[in-house]
């Protein structure tokens, strides 16, 4: 009675073709797999392929080598399954923020109903912007928009939620708040998240789990639990095996690669 | 207390006179370059057949009856207005397909390339040739004019839309027509009436060459009436109704855009 992983990658390589026509290795060899409901964030220096992997999860892109499986499926298209965060929060202006919010709604199926509104209030609540709904998108800060993004992306109810550096263009200070609206969130809606970022403390704070990778082509260098109760506070940041690990990351994520 | 009372109230008396001479500003320096231009054709005596005074200009179109006016004034405007509406129903469906189809962008986009290099004002003659008499020709040398810059910043806006977005709508699976119609257009809009702006004066221009070249009314045919048996001040006359009717489908698109998509616009001009 072995219920398969939400998201497997077996041997997946991931060649594209490059402008000049070259081709550009992205990924090469990668295989994890990622429980249902587990917190595993993915860092990697910039340009090792962490998007790419993203999009091959999300099935806007299909792998050139191994397979990519969700549920045990192999994925050949976007599915329902899956809600994305993106990094910058890319809303609608012409939207009000609750029609941002309905938007994948309105979208795949051409109409939205009355309990759809009802469930993206409550999202709207989740994110802490009940008072917002009607508000237009450039009356919100950074950090809300990107709220109404998370939102959005939970609207179809996804098991799946796949969050590209979702925090990255905000402020350090908002960063950190927005990191424990997520853990909060989190808790309150378990889904299984794939959490993409530069930043290692975020990582340490919200997940289960680290992928570390290595430069392009990318693939897992190292993998690592982290040992955090939850839920997880401020002191969870004092902690000292919380500056040990962080210091051990970031020697994994400068150093060479001992063979190339 | 009291001296401090009259103080503020003089100075939101200065403030106050500050913002209605900022307010009036323009019109106050048109009226002023009306009134030198008059001058300067008194002073120099100036004759009318090389700068009409615009007291002469308004007299001498108060000369012509308002029929005929009317007359004219509507035989341009519905050639400028029949051939921009068609230029922006065949112009945007096209930058769907340019921007959505690698095919239909290389097959016709040489094409469109070699119609805005031709000087429509050279063809116009050989269009009123082929197309006769009529309103048709008229309208097609509108629409040619009109056309490309409204399918050029279509097609732009089209293809500048994020790549996140597409790709949200590409993981809902909600199909090339959504995508273009809930996502691509909308996005496209600012870029979409900026065109629409600067081609209600292309296609005022469009109809007065037109009819330039052949016409039996218009604002057009009229100064180049007017002209031939050097009635200058007349013809001048006719050149403001031009200026105004540009004017006014120029301000009707901004209005449109204010009404309907503020949030295309910049955050100062909503
Ligand atoms: N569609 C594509 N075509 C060509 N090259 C691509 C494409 N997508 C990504 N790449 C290349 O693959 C590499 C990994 O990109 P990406 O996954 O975006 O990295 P990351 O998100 O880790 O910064 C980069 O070198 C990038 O230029
Ligand atoms: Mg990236």
């Amino acid at each position: 009675m072995n219920t398969p992983p939400a998201i497997a990658f077996d041997a997946v390589e991931q060649v594209f073709t490059g402008n000049d026509g070259a081709p550009i290795h992205a990924l090469s060899d990668l295989t994890f797999s990622v429980a249902r409901h587990e917190f595993v964030s993915v860092l990697g220096p910039s340009g090792c392929g962490k998007s790419t992997l993203l999009r091959l999860v999300a099935g806007l892109i299909a792998p050139t080598g191994g397979s990519v499986s969700i549920f045990g499926y192999p994925v050949k298209e976007p599915r329902d399954e899956i809600g994305i965060v993106f990094q910058k929060p890319t809303l609608l202006p012409w939207y009000s923020v609750i029609n941002n919010v309905t938007f994948p709604m309105r979208h795949k199926y051409g109409r939205v109903e009355s309990k759809d509104r009802a469930r993206a209030l409550e999202l709207l609540d989740l994110v802490g912007l009940a008072d917002f709904a009607d508000k237009r998108i450039d009356e919100l800060s950074g950090g809300m928009q990107q709220r109404v993004g998370i939102a959005r992306a939970l609207l179809l109810d996804p098991d799946i939620l796949l969050m590209d550096e979702p925090f990255s263009a905000l402020d350090a200070l908002t960063r950190d708040e927005m990191s424990f609206e997520l853990l909060r969130i989190w808790r309150d809606r378990p889904k299984t998240v794939l959490f993409i970022t530069h930043s290692i403390p975020d990582a340490l704070l919200l997940s289960d789990r680290i992928l570390v990778m290595s430069e392009r082509p990318g693939c897992i260098r190292e993998e690592i639990k982290v040992p955090f109760e939850r839920p997880r506070t401020l002191e969870t940041l004092g902690d000292p095996e919380f500056t040990r690990l962080a210091n051990h990351i970031r020697n994994r994520l400068f150093s060479k690669p001992v063979a190339a | 207390m009291t001296n401090l009372y009259d103080r503020t109230t003089t100075m939101s008396l200065r403030q106050q006179v500050l913002r209605l001479l900022d307010r009036f500003t323009p019109a106050l320096a048109f009226v002023v370059l009306i009134g030198l231009w008059e001058i300067s054709t008194r002073v120099f005596s100036i004759p009318s057949f090389l700068l009409p005074a615009p007291s002469r200009i308004i007299a001498d179109g108060f000369a012509v009856a308002a029929s005929t006016w009317a007359g004219h004034i509507w035989a341009t405007m519905r050639v400028a207005l029949i051939g921009y509406l068609l230029a922006i129903a065949i112009g945007i469906p096209l930058a769907v397909g340019l921007a959505k189809s690698r095919f239909l962008a290389r097959t016709l986009y040489p094409a469109l390339i070699i119609i805005q290099s031709t000087p429509i004002v050279a063809v116009a003659p050989i269009i009123v040739v082929t197309l006769g008499a009529g309103d048709l020709p008229r309208i097609v040398i509108t629409f040619l004019i009109t056309f490309f810059p409204i399918v050029v910043s279509t097609t732009t806006g089209l293809l500048a839309t994020p790549e996140e977005l597409i790709e949200l709508s590409r993981s809902l699976r909600a199909g090339t027509r959504r995508e273009v119609m809930q996502v691509r257009l909308p996005y496209a809009l600012p870029y979409i009436f900026s065109a629409l702006k600067i081609s209600t004066t292309l296609a005022v221009i469009g109809a007065v060459v037109a009819e330039f070249v052949a016409a039996d009314k218009g604002l057009g045919f009229f100064i180049s009436f007017s002209t031939s048996f050097f009635k200058i001040p007349q013809a001048f006359a006719g050149l403001v109704f031009l200026v105004i009717l540009s004017m006014l489908l120029f301000r009707t698109v901004g209005f449109l855009q204010k009404r309907f998509a503020p949030w295309s616009l910049p955050k100062n001009e909503r």
